[in-house]
Protein backbone atom coordinates (compact mmCIF):
# COMPACT_ATOMS: atom_id res chain seq x y z
CA UNK A 1 0.00 0.00 0.00
CA UNK A 2 2.66 2.27 0.52
CA UNK A 3 4.89 1.36 -1.99
CA UNK A 4 1.94 1.96 -4.33
CA UNK A 5 1.51 5.43 -2.58
CA UNK A 6 5.26 6.32 -3.18
CA UNK A 7 4.46 5.67 -6.98
CA UNK A 8 1.89 7.61 -7.40
CA UNK A 9 3.96 10.75 -5.81
CA UNK A 10 6.98 9.59 -8.70
CA UNK A 11 4.73 9.17 -11.52
CA UNK A 12 3.09 12.58 -10.31
CA UNK A 13 6.29 14.41 -10.27
CA UNK A 14 7.87 12.93 -13.33
CA UNK A 15 4.90 14.62 -14.88
CA UNK A 16 4.91 18.18 -13.41
CA UNK A 17 6.63 19.61 -16.65
CA UNK A 18 3.35 19.53 -17.87
CA UNK A 19 1.90 22.36 -15.43
CA UNK A 20 4.62 25.67 -16.46
CA UNK A 21 5.05 24.57 -19.81
CA UNK A 22 1.46 23.80 -21.05
CA UNK A 23 -1.23 23.76 -18.37
CA UNK A 24 -0.53 27.02 -17.41
CA UNK A 25 -0.42 29.24 -20.82
CA UNK A 26 -3.63 27.26 -21.85
CA UNK A 27 -6.10 27.54 -19.20
CA UNK A 28 -4.54 31.23 -18.55
CA UNK A 29 -5.50 31.55 -22.52
CA UNK A 30 -9.17 30.04 -21.63
CA UNK A 31 -9.81 32.22 -18.56
CA UNK A 32 -8.89 35.37 -20.79
CA UNK A 33 -11.17 34.22 -23.51
CA UNK A 34 -13.91 34.41 -20.70
CA UNK A 35 -13.56 37.51 -19.35
CA UNK A 36 -11.61 40.08 -21.90
CA UNK A 37 -13.36 42.38 -23.75
CA UNK A 38 -11.72 44.15 -26.76
CA UNK A 39 -9.82 46.35 -24.14
CA UNK A 40 -5.54 46.38 -24.83
CA UNK A 41 -5.27 42.85 -22.43
CA UNK A 42 -6.65 43.91 -19.70
CA UNK A 43 -9.24 42.05 -18.06
CA UNK A 44 -13.26 43.56 -18.00
CA UNK A 45 -15.05 40.95 -15.77
CA UNK A 46 -16.84 38.11 -16.93
CA UNK A 47 -18.60 38.76 -20.20
CA UNK A 48 -19.60 34.68 -20.38
CA UNK A 49 -19.00 32.86 -23.76
CA UNK A 50 -19.24 36.19 -25.96
CA UNK A 51 -16.32 36.19 -27.57
CA UNK A 52 -16.91 33.05 -29.05
CA UNK A 53 -20.21 33.88 -30.46
CA UNK A 54 -18.88 36.82 -32.08
CA UNK A 55 -15.93 34.73 -33.69
CA UNK A 56 -18.38 32.24 -34.91
CA UNK A 57 -20.58 35.39 -36.48
CA UNK A 58 -17.54 37.18 -38.26
CA UNK A 59 -17.14 35.95 -41.30
CA UNK A 60 -13.95 36.44 -42.07
CA UNK A 61 -13.12 32.81 -39.27
CA UNK A 62 -14.77 30.95 -41.79
CA UNK A 63 -13.46 32.45 -44.88
CA UNK A 64 -10.00 31.33 -43.00
CA UNK A 65 -11.31 27.89 -41.38
CA UNK A 66 -12.04 27.03 -45.19
CA UNK A 67 -9.11 28.47 -46.61
CA UNK A 68 -6.74 26.64 -43.84
CA UNK A 69 -9.12 23.02 -44.52
CA UNK A 70 -8.20 23.37 -48.34
CA UNK A 71 -4.87 24.09 -48.50
CA UNK A 72 -3.84 21.69 -45.92
CA UNK A 73 -5.93 18.89 -47.29
CA UNK A 74 -3.97 20.16 -51.13
CA UNK A 75 -0.50 20.23 -49.67
CA UNK A 76 -0.56 16.98 -47.73
CA UNK A 77 -2.32 15.23 -50.68
CA UNK A 78 0.67 16.46 -52.83
CA UNK A 79 3.41 16.30 -49.89
CA UNK A 80 2.11 12.24 -49.97
CA UNK A 81 2.04 12.12 -53.79
CA UNK A 82 5.93 13.28 -53.65
CA UNK A 83 6.88 12.19 -50.50
CA UNK A 84 5.86 8.31 -50.90
CA UNK A 85 7.32 8.73 -54.80
CA UNK A 86 10.76 9.38 -53.60
CA UNK A 87 10.30 6.84 -50.66
CA UNK A 88 9.87 4.30 -53.32
CA UNK A 89 13.09 5.16 -54.92
CA UNK A 90 14.98 5.48 -52.15
CA UNK A 91 14.37 2.35 -51.25
CA UNK A 92 16.27 1.08 -53.91
CA UNK A 93 19.77 0.11 -53.91
CA UNK A 94 22.10 2.38 -55.88
CA UNK A 95 25.13 4.39 -55.82
CA UNK A 96 25.69 7.05 -53.63
CA UNK A 97 22.16 6.11 -51.58
CA UNK A 98 22.81 7.35 -48.13
CA UNK A 99 24.26 10.72 -49.61
CA UNK A 100 20.72 10.93 -51.39
CA UNK A 101 18.67 10.11 -47.91
CA UNK A 102 20.24 12.55 -46.30
CA UNK A 103 20.25 15.30 -48.82
CA UNK A 104 16.56 15.08 -49.25
CA UNK A 105 15.79 15.23 -45.57
CA UNK A 106 17.03 18.76 -44.88
CA UNK A 107 14.17 20.84 -46.27
CA UNK A 108 12.39 19.21 -43.17
CA UNK A 109 14.99 20.06 -40.64
CA UNK A 110 16.36 23.78 -41.99
CA UNK A 111 14.56 26.86 -39.95
CA UNK A 112 11.08 27.98 -41.83
CA UNK A 113 12.06 30.83 -42.50
CA UNK A 114 15.36 30.48 -44.21
CA UNK A 115 13.14 27.74 -46.35
CA UNK A 116 10.96 30.78 -46.92
CA UNK A 117 13.12 33.23 -47.37
CA UNK A 118 15.24 31.35 -50.12
CA UNK A 119 12.20 30.42 -51.91
CA UNK A 120 11.04 34.42 -52.11
CA UNK A 121 14.51 34.84 -53.60
CA UNK A 122 14.11 31.75 -55.77
CA UNK A 123 10.95 33.35 -57.34
CA UNK A 124 11.61 37.03 -57.03
CA UNK A 125 10.29 38.61 -59.91
CA UNK A 126 13.20 40.46 -61.18
CA UNK A 127 16.07 38.12 -60.13
CA UNK A 128 14.49 34.94 -59.68
CA UNK A 129 16.38 32.12 -60.78
CA UNK A 130 13.52 29.84 -60.53
CA UNK A 131 11.12 32.73 -61.85
CA UNK A 132 13.80 33.30 -64.96
CA UNK A 133 13.59 29.51 -65.95
CA UNK A 134 9.69 29.44 -65.96
CA UNK A 135 10.29 32.88 -68.05
CA UNK A 136 11.85 30.66 -70.82
CA UNK A 137 9.00 28.56 -71.34
CA UNK A 138 7.06 32.00 -72.19
CA UNK A 139 5.38 32.37 -68.30
CA UNK A 140 5.38 35.86 -67.09
CA UNK A 141 4.18 36.46 -63.66
CA UNK A 142 4.23 39.87 -62.51
CA UNK A 143 4.17 38.70 -58.60
CA UNK A 144 4.27 35.06 -57.32
CA UNK A 145 2.93 36.56 -54.00
CA UNK A 146 -0.15 38.44 -55.16
CA UNK A 147 -3.80 37.44 -54.98
CA UNK A 148 -3.48 35.01 -57.83
CA UNK A 149 -0.24 32.96 -57.37
CA UNK A 150 0.05 33.35 -53.43
CA UNK A 151 -2.18 30.31 -52.72
CA UNK A 152 -0.13 28.22 -55.48
CA UNK A 153 3.34 29.43 -53.87
CA UNK A 154 2.04 28.69 -51.05
CA UNK A 155 1.27 25.37 -51.51
CA UNK A 156 4.78 24.62 -53.53
CA UNK A 157 7.11 25.96 -50.30
CA UNK A 158 5.31 24.07 -47.84
CA UNK A 159 4.95 20.95 -49.81
CA UNK A 160 8.72 21.06 -50.60
CA UNK A 161 9.48 21.99 -46.71
CA UNK A 162 7.18 18.60 -45.25
CA UNK A 163 7.11 16.07 -47.99
CA UNK A 164 10.17 14.36 -46.31
CA UNK A 165 8.22 13.94 -43.51
CA UNK A 166 6.26 11.36 -45.45
CA UNK A 167 9.42 10.00 -47.06
CA UNK A 168 10.64 9.07 -43.45
CA UNK A 169 7.02 7.32 -42.51
CA UNK A 170 7.16 5.73 -45.86
CA UNK A 171 10.56 4.42 -45.92
CA UNK A 172 10.35 3.14 -42.17
CA UNK A 173 7.04 1.32 -43.24
CA UNK A 174 8.94 -0.35 -45.70
CA UNK A 175 11.68 -1.43 -43.15
CA UNK A 176 8.73 -3.39 -41.72
CA UNK A 177 7.30 -5.61 -44.74
CA UNK A 178 8.99 -8.70 -44.57
CA UNK A 179 11.50 -9.47 -47.81
CA UNK A 180 9.78 -12.92 -48.07
CA UNK A 181 6.13 -11.49 -48.99
CA UNK A 182 7.83 -9.95 -52.09
CA UNK A 183 9.44 -13.39 -52.57
CA UNK A 184 6.69 -15.35 -52.62
CA UNK A 185 4.77 -12.83 -54.89
CA UNK A 186 7.71 -13.53 -57.18
CA UNK A 187 7.32 -17.16 -57.30
CA UNK A 188 3.92 -16.65 -57.83
CA UNK A 189 4.89 -14.39 -61.15
CA UNK A 190 3.27 -11.43 -59.84
CA UNK A 191 4.34 -8.27 -62.02
CA UNK A 192 6.28 -5.31 -60.62
CA UNK A 193 3.31 -3.56 -60.41
CA UNK A 194 1.41 -6.15 -58.91
CA UNK A 195 3.45 -6.68 -55.98
CA UNK A 196 3.32 -3.03 -55.08
CA UNK A 197 -0.59 -3.11 -55.21
CA UNK A 198 -0.82 -6.04 -53.44
CA UNK A 199 2.73 -6.12 -51.05
CA UNK A 200 3.91 -2.89 -50.69
CA UNK A 201 0.05 -0.87 -50.32
CA UNK A 202 -1.46 -3.16 -47.37
CA UNK A 203 1.93 -3.52 -45.73
CA UNK A 204 2.01 0.71 -45.58
CA UNK A 205 -1.66 1.14 -45.08
CA UNK A 206 -1.03 1.77 -40.92
CA UNK A 207 1.81 4.08 -41.79
CA UNK A 208 0.51 5.97 -44.32
CA UNK A 209 -2.95 6.78 -42.19
CA UNK A 210 -1.14 7.98 -39.30
CA UNK A 211 1.83 10.05 -41.14
CA UNK A 212 -1.82 11.34 -43.16
CA UNK A 213 -3.13 12.68 -39.89
CA UNK A 214 -0.46 14.32 -38.30
CA UNK A 215 0.63 16.36 -41.47
CA UNK A 216 -2.67 17.17 -41.79
CA UNK A 217 -3.13 18.38 -38.12
CA UNK A 218 0.20 20.08 -38.26
CA UNK A 219 -0.63 21.73 -41.72
CA UNK A 220 -3.70 22.62 -40.52
CA UNK A 221 -2.29 24.39 -37.59
CA UNK A 222 0.90 25.95 -39.50
CA UNK A 223 1.19 29.50 -38.55
CA UNK A 224 5.01 30.29 -39.00
CA UNK A 225 5.67 29.49 -42.81
CA UNK A 226 2.52 31.20 -44.35
CA UNK A 227 3.13 34.24 -41.58
CA UNK A 228 6.50 34.87 -42.64
CA UNK A 229 5.52 34.54 -47.28
CA UNK A 230 2.48 36.24 -47.39
CA UNK A 231 1.23 37.32 -43.68
CA UNK A 232 -2.39 35.70 -45.05
CA UNK A 233 -2.75 38.37 -47.22
CA UNK A 234 -2.77 39.54 -49.88
CA UNK A 235 -5.72 41.08 -47.78
CA UNK A 236 -6.93 37.68 -46.51
CA UNK A 237 -6.17 35.48 -49.25
CA UNK A 238 -3.84 33.10 -47.95
CA UNK A 239 -4.71 33.59 -44.26
CA UNK A 240 -5.37 30.40 -42.22
CA UNK A 241 -7.11 29.81 -38.68
CA UNK A 242 -3.71 30.56 -36.54
CA UNK A 243 -3.45 33.54 -38.81
CA UNK A 244 -6.97 34.61 -37.86
CA UNK A 245 -6.19 34.45 -34.62
CA UNK A 246 -2.38 35.50 -34.26
CA UNK A 247 -3.90 39.35 -36.22
CA UNK A 248 -6.52 39.13 -33.76
CA UNK A 249 -3.85 39.22 -30.65
CA UNK A 250 -1.45 40.74 -31.80
CA UNK A 251 -2.12 42.92 -34.84
CA UNK A 252 -5.81 44.31 -33.61
CA UNK A 253 -4.48 43.89 -29.40
CA UNK A 254 -8.13 41.98 -29.19
CA UNK A 255 -7.23 39.80 -26.20
CA UNK A 256 -10.47 38.09 -26.19
CA UNK A 257 -11.10 37.49 -29.50
CA UNK A 258 -7.78 36.33 -30.08
CA UNK A 259 -7.81 34.08 -27.02
CA UNK A 260 -11.29 32.34 -28.63
CA UNK A 261 -10.15 32.00 -31.53
CA UNK A 262 -6.96 30.15 -30.77
CA UNK A 263 -9.09 28.15 -28.18
CA UNK A 264 -11.39 26.94 -31.03
CA UNK A 265 -8.40 25.80 -32.94
CA UNK A 266 -7.33 23.77 -30.11
CA UNK A 267 -10.67 22.53 -29.91
CA UNK A 268 -10.70 21.12 -33.70
CA UNK A 269 -7.10 19.91 -32.49
CA UNK A 270 -8.66 17.84 -29.68
CA UNK A 271 -11.33 16.42 -31.85
CA UNK A 272 -8.81 15.34 -34.88
CA UNK A 273 -6.31 14.04 -31.73
CA UNK A 274 -9.16 11.68 -30.78
CA UNK A 275 -9.61 10.52 -34.35
CA UNK A 276 -5.91 10.10 -34.37
CA UNK A 277 -6.10 7.53 -31.16
CA UNK A 278 -8.95 5.62 -32.34
CA UNK A 279 -7.00 4.53 -35.51
CA UNK A 280 -3.66 4.43 -33.77
CA UNK A 281 -4.58 2.86 -30.96
CA UNK A 282 -2.30 3.91 -28.64
CA UNK B 1 14.61 18.29 -58.32
CA UNK B 2 13.98 18.48 -54.58
CA UNK B 3 17.57 19.63 -53.52
CA UNK B 4 17.65 21.75 -56.81
CA UNK B 5 16.99 25.28 -53.97
CA UNK B 6 19.08 24.45 -51.18
CA UNK B 7 22.07 23.94 -54.18
CA UNK B 8 20.98 27.59 -55.30
CA UNK B 9 21.16 28.80 -51.94
CA UNK B 10 24.74 27.21 -50.95
CA UNK B 11 26.23 28.49 -54.64
CA UNK B 12 24.13 31.38 -54.43
CA UNK B 13 26.20 33.00 -51.34
CA UNK B 14 29.16 32.44 -53.19
CA UNK B 15 28.11 34.73 -56.04
CA UNK B 16 28.68 37.92 -56.65
CA UNK B 17 26.08 40.96 -56.38
CA UNK B 18 26.45 41.36 -60.38
CA UNK B 19 25.42 37.49 -60.52
CA UNK B 20 22.67 37.86 -58.19
CA UNK B 21 21.16 41.02 -59.03
CA UNK B 22 20.94 40.09 -62.89
CA UNK B 23 17.52 39.37 -64.68
CA UNK B 24 19.55 36.44 -66.41
CA UNK B 25 20.82 34.68 -63.00
CA UNK B 26 22.60 31.43 -63.75
CA UNK B 27 22.58 28.31 -61.52
CA UNK B 28 26.48 28.03 -61.14
CA UNK B 29 28.43 30.80 -59.94
CA UNK B 30 31.31 32.55 -62.85
CA UNK B 31 33.15 34.00 -60.19
CA UNK B 32 33.78 32.95 -56.41
CA UNK B 33 33.74 35.45 -53.82
CA UNK B 34 32.90 35.37 -50.04
CA UNK B 35 31.95 39.42 -49.87
CA UNK B 36 28.32 38.08 -48.62
CA UNK B 37 29.75 36.72 -45.44
CA UNK B 38 32.92 39.05 -44.43
CA UNK B 39 29.71 42.10 -45.26
CA UNK B 40 26.84 40.26 -43.21
CA UNK B 41 28.97 39.38 -40.45
CA UNK B 42 30.76 42.40 -40.36
CA UNK B 43 28.05 45.06 -40.67
CA UNK B 44 24.90 43.62 -39.83
CA UNK B 45 23.40 42.91 -36.18
CA UNK B 46 24.59 39.55 -36.50
CA UNK B 47 26.24 38.48 -33.76
CA UNK B 48 23.08 39.33 -31.21
CA UNK B 49 21.20 36.72 -33.17
CA UNK B 50 23.62 34.21 -33.35
CA UNK B 51 24.40 34.70 -29.35
CA UNK B 52 20.52 34.93 -28.61
CA UNK B 53 20.23 31.35 -30.90
CA UNK B 54 22.97 29.69 -29.10
CA UNK B 55 22.13 30.92 -25.50
CA UNK B 56 18.38 30.45 -26.35
CA UNK B 57 18.71 26.91 -28.02
CA UNK B 58 21.28 25.65 -25.19
CA UNK B 59 19.24 26.34 -22.33
CA UNK B 60 16.62 24.82 -24.37
CA UNK B 61 18.57 21.23 -25.07
CA UNK B 62 19.72 21.34 -21.10
CA UNK B 63 16.51 21.85 -19.62
CA UNK B 64 14.50 19.55 -21.92
CA UNK B 65 17.22 16.79 -21.14
CA UNK B 66 17.02 16.91 -17.48
CA UNK B 67 13.22 17.20 -17.15
CA UNK B 68 12.35 14.22 -20.21
CA UNK B 69 15.23 11.83 -19.12
CA UNK B 70 13.81 12.14 -15.44
CA UNK B 71 10.17 11.68 -16.83
CA UNK B 72 10.39 8.75 -19.31
CA UNK B 73 12.93 6.82 -17.06
CA UNK B 74 10.00 7.38 -13.92
CA UNK B 75 7.62 6.84 -16.74
CA UNK B 76 9.10 3.69 -17.93
CA UNK B 77 9.90 2.18 -14.45
CA UNK B 78 6.77 3.02 -12.56
CA UNK B 79 3.72 3.39 -14.89
CA UNK B 80 2.36 -0.19 -15.03
CA UNK B 81 -1.18 1.15 -14.89
CA UNK B 82 -2.50 4.04 -16.61
CA UNK B 83 0.06 4.24 -19.01
CA UNK B 84 -2.56 4.00 -21.97
CA UNK B 85 -3.67 7.53 -20.06
CA UNK B 86 -0.75 9.21 -19.92
CA UNK B 87 0.97 8.51 -23.23
CA UNK B 88 -2.29 9.98 -24.90
CA UNK B 89 -2.37 12.73 -22.45
CA UNK B 90 1.79 13.69 -24.01
CA UNK B 91 0.54 13.09 -27.13
CA UNK B 92 -2.07 15.53 -27.15
CA UNK B 93 0.28 17.96 -25.66
CA UNK B 94 2.86 17.40 -28.12
CA UNK B 95 0.33 18.34 -31.14
CA UNK B 96 -0.73 22.08 -29.37
CA UNK B 97 -0.60 23.98 -32.21
CA UNK B 98 2.31 26.85 -31.90
CA UNK B 99 -0.70 29.29 -32.36
CA UNK B 100 -2.35 28.12 -28.77
CA UNK B 101 1.05 28.15 -27.19
CA UNK B 102 2.20 32.02 -28.50
CA UNK B 103 -1.23 33.08 -26.99
CA UNK B 104 -1.11 31.55 -23.75
CA UNK B 105 2.87 32.16 -23.11
CA UNK B 106 2.66 36.02 -24.62
CA UNK B 107 -0.49 36.56 -21.45
CA UNK B 108 1.22 34.67 -18.77
CA UNK B 109 4.86 36.00 -19.52
CA UNK B 110 3.33 39.67 -19.85
CA UNK B 111 1.38 39.15 -16.99
CA UNK B 112 4.64 37.86 -14.58
CA UNK B 113 7.34 40.40 -16.73
CA UNK B 114 9.28 37.97 -18.53
CA UNK B 115 8.65 38.73 -22.06
CA UNK B 116 11.78 39.94 -23.49
CA UNK B 117 13.76 37.21 -21.16
CA UNK B 118 15.71 34.48 -22.05
CA UNK B 119 13.71 32.31 -19.14
CA UNK B 120 10.42 33.25 -21.06
CA UNK B 121 11.44 32.06 -24.63
CA UNK B 122 13.38 29.28 -22.89
CA UNK B 123 10.10 27.79 -21.10
CA UNK B 124 7.70 28.80 -24.20
CA UNK B 125 10.18 26.51 -26.77
CA UNK B 126 10.77 24.11 -23.62
CA UNK B 127 6.77 23.37 -24.21
CA UNK B 128 7.24 22.35 -27.41
CA UNK B 129 10.94 20.72 -27.13
CA UNK B 130 10.03 18.35 -24.07
CA UNK B 131 7.47 16.21 -24.97
CA UNK B 132 8.89 15.33 -28.15
CA UNK B 133 12.13 14.28 -25.64
CA UNK B 134 10.25 12.67 -23.62
CA UNK B 135 8.65 10.30 -26.33
CA UNK B 136 11.91 9.34 -28.35
CA UNK B 137 13.96 8.98 -24.61
CA UNK B 138 10.70 6.64 -23.28
CA UNK B 139 11.19 4.27 -26.50
CA UNK B 140 14.86 4.08 -25.24
CA UNK B 141 14.43 3.51 -21.65
CA UNK B 142 12.09 0.79 -21.95
CA UNK B 143 14.56 -1.33 -24.47
CA UNK B 144 17.32 -1.14 -21.16
CA UNK B 145 16.45 -4.17 -18.78
CA UNK B 146 14.60 -3.49 -15.30
CA UNK B 147 17.24 -6.09 -13.99
CA UNK B 148 19.79 -3.81 -13.85
CA UNK B 149 17.96 -0.83 -11.93
CA UNK B 150 17.25 -3.89 -9.35
CA UNK B 151 20.68 -5.08 -9.44
CA UNK B 152 22.11 -1.52 -8.18
CA UNK B 153 19.25 -0.88 -5.86
CA UNK B 154 20.09 -4.59 -4.11
CA UNK B 155 23.62 -2.73 -3.75
CA UNK B 156 21.84 -0.20 -1.93
CA UNK B 157 21.69 2.66 -5.16
CA UNK B 158 18.49 4.97 -4.45
CA UNK B 159 16.32 5.72 -7.56
CA UNK B 160 18.15 8.76 -8.38
CA UNK B 161 21.64 7.07 -8.20
CA UNK B 162 20.36 4.12 -10.30
CA UNK B 163 19.34 6.57 -12.66
CA UNK B 164 22.34 8.89 -12.84
CA UNK B 165 25.00 6.29 -12.41
CA UNK B 166 23.51 3.15 -14.29
CA UNK B 167 20.65 4.21 -16.80
CA UNK B 168 22.03 7.29 -17.91
CA UNK B 169 25.52 6.33 -18.91
CA UNK B 170 24.45 3.72 -21.21
CA UNK B 171 21.44 5.95 -22.79
CA UNK B 172 24.39 8.65 -23.68
CA UNK B 173 23.62 8.06 -27.64
CA UNK B 174 19.93 8.35 -26.77
CA UNK B 175 20.76 11.20 -25.00
CA UNK B 176 23.03 12.49 -27.98
CA UNK B 177 20.71 12.93 -30.20
CA UNK B 178 17.57 13.86 -28.27
CA UNK B 179 19.93 16.79 -27.32
CA UNK B 180 20.10 17.17 -30.56
CA UNK B 181 16.59 17.26 -31.43
CA UNK B 182 15.92 19.87 -29.16
CA UNK B 183 18.83 22.05 -30.06
CA UNK B 184 17.51 22.57 -33.70
CA UNK B 185 13.74 22.96 -32.82
CA UNK B 186 14.94 26.15 -30.79
CA UNK B 187 17.48 27.26 -32.82
CA UNK B 188 14.83 26.74 -35.81
CA UNK B 189 11.90 28.19 -33.98
CA UNK B 190 10.31 31.54 -35.22
CA UNK B 191 6.80 31.58 -33.78
CA UNK B 192 7.64 31.94 -29.92
CA UNK B 193 10.82 33.81 -30.94
CA UNK B 194 9.77 36.69 -33.00
CA UNK B 195 6.64 36.99 -30.34
CA UNK B 196 7.86 37.11 -26.85
CA UNK B 197 11.24 38.82 -27.39
CA UNK B 198 10.31 41.71 -29.45
CA UNK B 199 13.71 43.74 -28.01
CA UNK B 200 15.82 44.61 -31.12
CA UNK B 201 18.74 43.23 -29.36
CA UNK B 202 17.04 40.19 -28.02
CA UNK B 203 15.95 39.08 -31.46
CA UNK B 204 17.20 34.83 -32.42
CA UNK B 205 18.40 34.19 -36.02
CA UNK B 206 15.21 32.88 -37.69
CA UNK B 207 13.67 36.51 -36.56
CA UNK B 208 16.49 37.79 -37.92
CA UNK B 209 16.19 36.11 -41.79
CA UNK B 210 12.76 36.86 -41.73
CA UNK B 211 13.10 40.59 -41.10
CA UNK B 212 16.07 40.93 -44.06
CA UNK B 213 13.69 38.80 -46.34
CA UNK B 214 10.73 41.28 -45.67
CA UNK B 215 13.18 44.71 -46.62
CA UNK B 216 14.48 41.96 -49.70
CA UNK B 217 17.45 44.15 -50.34
CA UNK B 218 20.56 41.83 -49.25
CA UNK B 219 19.44 39.08 -50.96
CA UNK B 220 23.05 37.92 -51.47
CA UNK B 221 23.83 38.43 -47.25
CA UNK B 222 20.25 37.08 -46.79
CA UNK B 223 21.19 33.25 -48.74
CA UNK B 224 24.42 33.58 -46.88
CA UNK B 225 23.18 34.11 -43.29
CA UNK B 226 20.77 31.13 -44.35
CA UNK B 227 23.59 28.54 -45.53
CA UNK B 228 25.14 29.73 -42.39
CA UNK B 229 21.75 28.91 -40.25
CA UNK B 230 21.05 25.44 -41.41
CA UNK B 231 24.69 24.34 -40.32
CA UNK B 232 22.65 23.04 -37.37
CA UNK B 233 20.07 20.92 -39.83
CA UNK B 234 23.15 18.91 -41.09
CA UNK B 235 24.18 17.48 -37.70
CA UNK B 236 20.79 16.59 -37.32
CA UNK B 237 21.03 14.24 -40.65
CA UNK B 238 24.82 13.24 -39.65
CA UNK B 239 24.26 12.25 -36.42
CA UNK B 240 20.12 11.85 -35.19
CA UNK B 241 18.16 11.27 -38.08
CA UNK B 242 19.11 7.00 -37.50
CA UNK B 243 17.63 7.37 -34.58
CA UNK B 244 14.32 9.20 -35.45
CA UNK B 245 14.11 6.41 -38.11
CA UNK B 246 14.45 3.86 -35.71
CA UNK B 247 11.63 5.36 -33.29
CA UNK B 248 9.16 5.01 -36.64
CA UNK B 249 9.64 2.12 -37.12
CA UNK B 250 9.23 0.46 -33.79
CA UNK B 251 6.31 2.73 -33.63
CA UNK B 252 5.32 1.55 -37.30
CA UNK B 253 5.40 -1.94 -36.42
CA UNK B 254 3.52 -1.38 -33.17
CA UNK B 255 0.44 0.13 -35.31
Amino acid sequence: MKERGLNNVLLASSLLFLIPLLIVPIFYSLSVSLQSKAALGRESGWVGPENYISILGNQEFWTSLVFGAVWSSVTVAIQFIVGTGIALALNQQFKGRAFARAFLFLPYVIPTTVAAGLWKWLLHENYGLLNYYVQMFGIKVSSWWNIEYAPLSLTLVAVWEFFPFVTLCVLAGLQSIPQELYEAAKVDGASAVRRFIHVTLPGLRSVLFVALLLRIIWMFNKFDLPWVLTKGGPIIATQNLPIFAYRLTFQNFNMGMGTAASNIIMLILIVMTLVYFRVYRV
Amino acid sequence: MVSFPLLAMFLGSVKPDGEIITATPAFFPHQLTLDHYTFAFRSMPLDSFFRNSIIVATLVMAFSLAVSAYAAYILTRFAARGIGFITKVLVLFYMVPDIALVIGFYLVLDRIGLLNSYAGLVLGQSAISVPFCVWLLWGYFKGIPIDLDEAAMVDGASRIQTLARIILPIAIPALFSTGVFSFVLSWNEYTLASTLMIAEDLKTLPVGIALLTREGAYWGEIIAISSVATIPAFIVIAFAMRYLVEGLSAGAVKG
